[in-house]
């Protein structure tokens, strides 16, 4: 039962993602629905798959360091049990 | 009365001020972080980490609060200036989030991992970049360069812009500097930024004389001259009376005059564009969002405000309390 939990801890934040892409996708092609389209709210501004790509390896780069951090605090846990006292 | 369209702009206003007085001063700090030099570079930076504190991401929530005003109750200006001055605003947003990411790795990591040298030159290369390029669009705004005209490079990319954003840096360090002094009980370390303060308010000194050389007054026509050359004067005033107290050693007073300062800097701009938002296309009256949404904008900002205030007094009350003991 324990290791179901456990498994189950990540369905939450699966949940809210694909939520939030079936309304952003689904709204296409309106960026505010009916009102206005996606393709006349964009900036003109060129070489927009500059900044896109850009940012994308950012939080690739940041998804990747925060996974070591993480692993690196549970490798650490024990040791604090054992000084701390739970 | 003020009316509605005055009281968005006003709020931009006074969240950027505060925004100033708070994040500015923790890029400041950041700048320091980069220069730590001699035998106590280490106790400096110390020093510094702990001054930022866990608070410094609150700080952010005025830089928040101006740009959803700004898209809430002046749409045509938002998207002027989001589409002119779109290289420099990117670059600073990746500025910080690299600013925030490197400090928090650099303060959770549980052991010695042999790369916090690394975060720390992210840490403060980001510092001294995003002020600038923060500066540089205010700069562009305040020139008059949010215009179709200028497309997208030439926007920023000129004199005036490039300068403010030099300005912008040597006031956050010179309030960061000023702040840190009230920081430390170490009398070494405080001596140490005393120095550091006094060089940062002549860098300061020399980016406003700068600034106000390349500054063409026949931008800002219809600009409140005297409400201006009064914010200006009174600015001039409290600059030399946190360089009189920082030379005295009253350290509380530099502070309060370096706020004063850094805030009439920033409040000289705003009077030196009215009535433009950004001029000189978009008038505060002319370029603002329905009255409806403008009625509704000011309900959430007070009721917001009412929650906002006592949350970050409490939120300092809790954290100096917490450094004193």
């Amino acid at each position: 039962v324990l290791q179901a939990i456990v498994l189950a801890s990540p369905l939450g934040f699966i949940a809210i993602e694909a939520g939030w892409i079936v309304t952003e996708v689904g709204r296409q092609p309106w960026i505010i629905y009916g009102l206005m389209r996606t393709s006349h709210a964009v900036t003109p501004m060129p070489g927009l798959v500059v900044p896109f790509i850009t940012f994308t390896l950012l939080y690739l780069m940041l998804a990747i360091i925060v996974t070591w951090m993480l692993m690196r605090h549970v490798a650490d846990a024990p040791i604090e049990l054992q000084s701390g006292g739970v | 009365m003020v009316t509605p369209e005055v009281f968005a702009a006003g709020t931009i206003l006074v969240s950027l001020i505060l925004y100033v007085l708070s994040g500015g001063a923790d890029y400041g700090g950041g700048v320091w972080d980069l220069f730590a030099v001699g035998v106590r570079a280490k106790d400096q930076r110390a020093l510094i980490a702990h001054a930022i504190g866990p608070i410094w991401e609150a700080n952010h929530v005025w830089l928040i609060l101006a740009v959803v005003v700004l898209f809430t109750a002046f749409p045509a200006a938002f998207a002027a200036i989001m589409i002119s001055l779109h290289v420099p605003l990117v670059l600073a947003l990746i500025g910080i989030v690299l600013r925030g990411s490197a400090f928090v790795f650099r303060a959770y990591d549980p052991k010695p991992s042999g790369i916090e040298q690394l975060w720390q030159r992210i840490f403060a290369i980001s510092s001294l970049l995003t002020p600038f390029l923060l500066g540089v669009c205010a700069g562009a705004v305040a020139a008059g360069r949010v215009q179709p005209k200028y497309g997208f490079i030439a926007a920023w990319a000129s004199p005036f812009p490039i300068a403010v954003g030099f300005y912008a840096v040597t006031l956050f360090a010179y309030l960061a500097a000023v702040y840190l002094t009230n920081e430390g009980a170490d009398h070494l370390l405080r001596e140490d930024f005393r120095r550091r303060a006094l060089s940062a308010w002549f860098a300061v000194l020399v980016g406003g004389a700068i600034v106000l050389w390349l500054w063409h007054p026949g931008n800002s026509e219809g600009a409140h001259q005297s409400l201006t050359g009064v914010l200006q004067a009174a600015g001039e005033i409290s600059a030399v009376i946190s360089l009189t107290a920082l030379c005295k050693r009253r350290w509380r007073l530099a502070q309060l005059f370096a706020a004063i300062q850094t805030a009439l800097v920033v409040a000289g701009w705003g009077a030196a564009q009215y009535p433009f938002l950004v001029p000189p296309t978009f008038l505060i009256e002319a370029s603002a969002a329905p009255t409806a949404t403008l009625r509704a904008l000011e309900v959430a900002l007070i009721a917001g405000g009412a929650i906002l205030f006592p949350s970050f007094l409490y939120l300092f009350a809790i954290f100096k309390r917490a450094q004193r003991t």
